[in-house]
């Protein structure tokens, strides 16, 4: 489980997180929700250390976050593709390879392929498409009990899309805890678990969605509206 | 795999590369050279250094050769030359040594010390300090004051006291010329001139005051005229006569005197009878292109007149200043062709020659007049190397 | 160690293109540069020996001094040490860019580098190890260098003319090449070392602005400034300092400064660095 537990984070005078909590399970989808602005990239950097929290504690399986747990724990897809323009996708993957003990080269190639993507093509020269496509598989290739993405839909065309969508149903999530940030909601609100609604660096509701679903007959889109237009 | 053989061979490349380069010029040296004994006690070779250049291509390399071989400057650390040009460290033999037995009393005062400043004996190192006079536009201002550190050498404490410049002198520019310690006063010898000096004859006076060293009071001072007689607009230069350690323990101040057109004279005063003498000796004369040099111990003075084809040494018995013996040497006496230069060493006179086509030193014992020691500076590796060696001078080791 | 290794190995790759233009720009420069002054000066020794009417090389060496290979280098600058001043401008430029490049890059390849696993201050060191690699590398080209350059100049300046000279001598009289190579081992240790400390107070330096982004500068450029007085601050005392104890407390406090850079870099990067 990953568990944030009063977060608080700060840019110079304004709180951007505030006293934040919640949940998000292994074997489970949790989306985050919430306007632009809300923090939900900056909770995922929170949880990755890419930005230091001012207060609360960020755990993982109960354990406070820590170095050893990016090798083995915890993936990161951040929402644009980070590697070098004059890095070749092989050398991406070569870069993974020499840097995580949990590379899984056997599950890129068969993502390479399954993602049609030339191991020749520099970054630089990849479309939209291909470079959200190659920074998932970035992610999805490390054997980590944990994975989040930021934004993994945004600005890619419909095919990208379903392609992305499909690998969430696969076996090469099911086992593992994801925690994910979009605005593209009605794409994967069959596939999500629990939607964590944020407003303000706060979490104003957190939904189970099947239970909502079955409940009050409410879609997640139905409860944001709740939530965002009352 | 192809960037990992290319990282590697780099890094080898790059190791081996300055490996090499440090490895070769620290074994690739310039060419060795040795002050090797030709006569006499090899001993005497371990007072002096001769100093020089060796030709090396179009670079003329400063070098320094000794008994146990030569040093050139430029092989030598950035650290070892940035010692040797620190102001913190002295090039007078006397300071050296002192800094290094008294490290802790000597810092911060090399730099801006003479060595008349300083006295030493058994038991005690003593440095005196006249305030300088400040000027301020036409007038001197300022507080004028004798300021005295001591270290006991066998507790190793040190002590501090002030002693007030007399009034006399507060229009007068003060010169240390000698410090003493006789029982418990610090006898000082000043030079005075009037201030601004322009050297003329009627001003230059030696003054020596006795200083208690319990309780910093001051007396004496009488001034006696350093060059009576003369007219009004000459101009004298008066200095102290060069000896072994001028931070010794002495019996006698030596000074000399001189101006152009006439004799030179020496004045001894005898700290213990507070009395003077003066001998007054010939000047050289103008066809003389030679140098004229004084040297002195406690028990002689030596004038010296040194020229490339002559070296006359004239010794006087002290205090009274009989003349005891003359000494004149030429280039053949020594089988060399020329003297080209010479050194003061503890009563020894070093004189650089050459010899059969070598650069030699010769030692010359003051006493006798005799020389005891010849040494003769050869190439370690190829004779040939000589040809591209010129000495300058003779240093004298700390 | 093995990802400290992987990443130096990437740094080195990352710098490759502009890296071999800088040594080409050396070889080409002083090569063509010395050839060009070698030229001009026997062409001069010509025109000099038909206006005075010498007859040989030897004549003119006695009236007008032999041609060094110091004075072959000099005449065309900077066309020899010029590209010196170009590869050790570039270095000290990409003391900065090494680190900026990965935030302002495209694709902020920081990301990435931050969340590596394994200790964060192996992407300083392996920083500081490139920049000192790259230094080094230059430094052993220009020493692989010197010899055909010293064999050209001894194909092109007649024997009766030349003044001939070692390389080690060469470099030990000229106030550029004595500095970035001193032949002396304890020297080149002793000139690196203060180097390497100055790039480790630099990148502390950055790393406080990528941390605290204005504050950060400020704090980052009085940190560089207090280091370097601290560094150049006991030869001021030369008066009351004996030479032992300059040099021995410049060293301490270079390794002081080198740990204190190290150590406030690692905390920014483990605790205090933002993207």
């Amino acid at each position: 489980m990953i568990e944030l537990d009063r977060v608080t984070k700060k840019y110079g005078r304004k709180t951007v997180l505030k006293d934040l909590s919640f949940t998000a399970e292994k074997e489970e989808i949790t989306c985050l929700i919430g306007v632009n602005g809300a923090g939900k990239s900056t909770l995922l950097k929170a949880i990755m250390g890419l930005t230091p929290i001012q207060g609360g504690q960020i755990r993982i399986d109960g354990e406070p976050i820590g170095r050893h747990m990016y090798d083995d724990k915890i993936a990161f897809v951040p929402d644009t593709l980070t590697m070098p323009p004059f890095m070749t996708v092989e050398n991406c993957l070569r870069f993974m390879r020499d840097f995580y003990d949990r590379w899984n080269g056997e599950r890129a190639a068969h993502l390479l392929q399954f993602f049609k993507l030339n191991p020749a093509d520099r970054v630089a020269s990849l479309s939209k498409g291909q470079a959200a496509k190659l920074n998932l598989l970035l992610g999805l290739a490390l054997d980590t009990d944990y994975l989040l993405l930021d934004e993994p839909f945004s600005g890619i065309d419909l095919f990208s899309r379903e392609q992305i969508i499909s690998v969430f149903s696969s076996e090469l999530v099911e086992d593992r805890g994801v925690l994910m940030t979009t605005h593209e909601i009605e794409d994967i609100e069959h596939l999500i678990d629990k939607a964590v609604l944020l407003d303000q660096g706060r979490v104003i509701r957190s939904i189970r969605c099947e239970e909502i679903r079955e409940r009050e007959g409410k879609s997640v889109i139905d409860v944001m509206r709740e939530v965002y237009q009352p | 795999m192809k960037r990992y053989v290319i990282s590697a061979c780099f890094a080898c490349f790059v190791v081996l590369a300055i490996g090499l380069f440090l490895g070769l010029a620290s074994a690739k040296g310039l060419p060795g050279f040795r002050l090797e004994t030709a006569a006499g006690d090899g001993k005497e070779a371990e007072a002096l250094l001769l100093a020089g250049w060796y030709q090396n291509g179009p670079y003329a390399e400063r070098v320094t050769i000794g008994a146990e071989g030569s040093e050139y400057e430029s092989e030598r650390s950035g650290y070892e030359r940035f010692r040797a040009g620190s102001i913190s460290v002295s090039a007078i033999p006397e300071l050296v040594r002192l800094t290094e037995a008294y490290p802790g009393f000597m810092r911060g005062r090399t730099h801006a010390s003479t060595l008349l400043d300083y006295y030493h004996d058994d038991e005690w190192v003593i440095r005196l300090q006249a305030s300088l006079t400040l000027v301020i536009g036409d007038r001197m201002a300022g507080f004028h004051n004798f300021r005295i550190d001591m270290l006991d050498k066998k507790t190793g404490r040190k002590r501090s006291l002030t002693a007030p410049l007399p009034d006399v002198l507060r229009n007068r520019q003060a010169v240390v010329a000698d410090i003493q310690k006789i029982g418990d006063k610090l006898h000082t010898a000043l030079i005075t001139f009037p201030w601004p000096f322009n050297g003329q004859r009627e001003d230059a006076e030696l003054r020596v005051y006795q200083i208690s060293l319990q309780d910093g009071e001051v007396t004496g001072g009488e001034p006696l005229l350093l060059f009576p007689g003369g007219a009004d607009d000459q101009v004298i230069r008066v200095g102290e006569v060069r000896e072994p350690d001028m931070t010794a323990p002495r019996k006698y101040l030596l000074l000399k005197a001189y101006a152009p057109d006439s004799d030179d004279r020496i004045l001894l005063y005898s700290y213990e009878q507070g009395k003077t003498h003066t001998l007054t000796l010939p000047a050289k004369s103008p066809e003389f292109s030679g140098s004229l040099q004084y040297y002195r111990d406690d028990s002689a003075l030596v004038r010296l007149l040194f020229a490339a084809d002559e070296i006359r040494m004239e010794r006087y018995r002290l205090p009274g200043f009989e003349r005891e013996r003359e000494i004149l040497l030429t280039p053949e006496d020594l089988r060399a062709e020329t003297f080209q230069n010479f050194a003061w060493g503890e009563n020894r006179l070093y004189i650089l020659h050459d010899a059969n086509g070598l650069p030699a030193v010769s030692a010359l014992d003051l006493t006798d007049g005799n020389v005891i020691w010849r040494g003769v500076v050869r190439a370690e590796s190829s004779a040939g190397e000589l040809e591209k060696l010129g000495i300058s001078h003779i240093l004298i080791r700390p | 160690m093995k990802r400290y290794l992987h990443l130096v190995i990437m740094e080195l790759h990352r710098f490759w293109k502009i890296y071999a233009a800088l040594a080409a720009l050396t070889v080409l420069s002083q090569t063509a540069g010395l050839w060009w002054s070698i030229r001009t000066l026997m062409k001069r020794v010509h025109w000099e020996m038909e206006l005075t009417n010498l007859s040989s090389y030897a004549e003119f060496a006695n009236q007008y001094g032999r041609i060094s290979f110091m004075s072959a280098v000099s005449i065309k600058e900077p066309f020899f040490t010029g590209s010196v001043a170009v590869c050790v401008t570039a270095l000290l430029l990409y003391v900065f860019l090494i680190w900026y490049r990965d935030w302002y890059g495209k694709n902020t390849f920081i990301y990435r580098l931050l969340m590596l696993p394994g200790s964060r201050l192996n992407l300083f060191w392996a920083k500081l190890t490139t920049i000192l690699l790259l230094s080094w590398g230059l430094v052993a080209l220009q020493i692989v260098l010197f010899p055909p350059l010293m064999a050209m100049y001894r194909h092109m300046v007649p024997e009766e003319l030349a003044l001939d000279t070692s390389v080690f001598s060469f470099v030990r009289h000229h106030p550029v090449f004595d500095l970035l190579m001193p032949p002396h081992a304890a020297d080149f240790l002793l000139h690196y070392w203060l180097g390497i400390t100055g790039v480790a107070v630099v990148f502390t330096a950055i790393l406080m602005e990528r941390s605290f982004r204005l504050k950060g500068l400020a704090a980052g450029a009085l940190y560089a400034l207090v280091s370097g007085l601290l560094i150049i601050g006991p030869v001021s005392f030369e008066h009351v300092l004996y030479p032992s104890e300059i040099f021995g407390l410049t060293v301490a406090l270079s390794v002081l400064l080198f740990v204190l850079s190290v150590w406030i870099s690692g905390m920014l990067l483990k605790r205090k660095i933002s993207v």
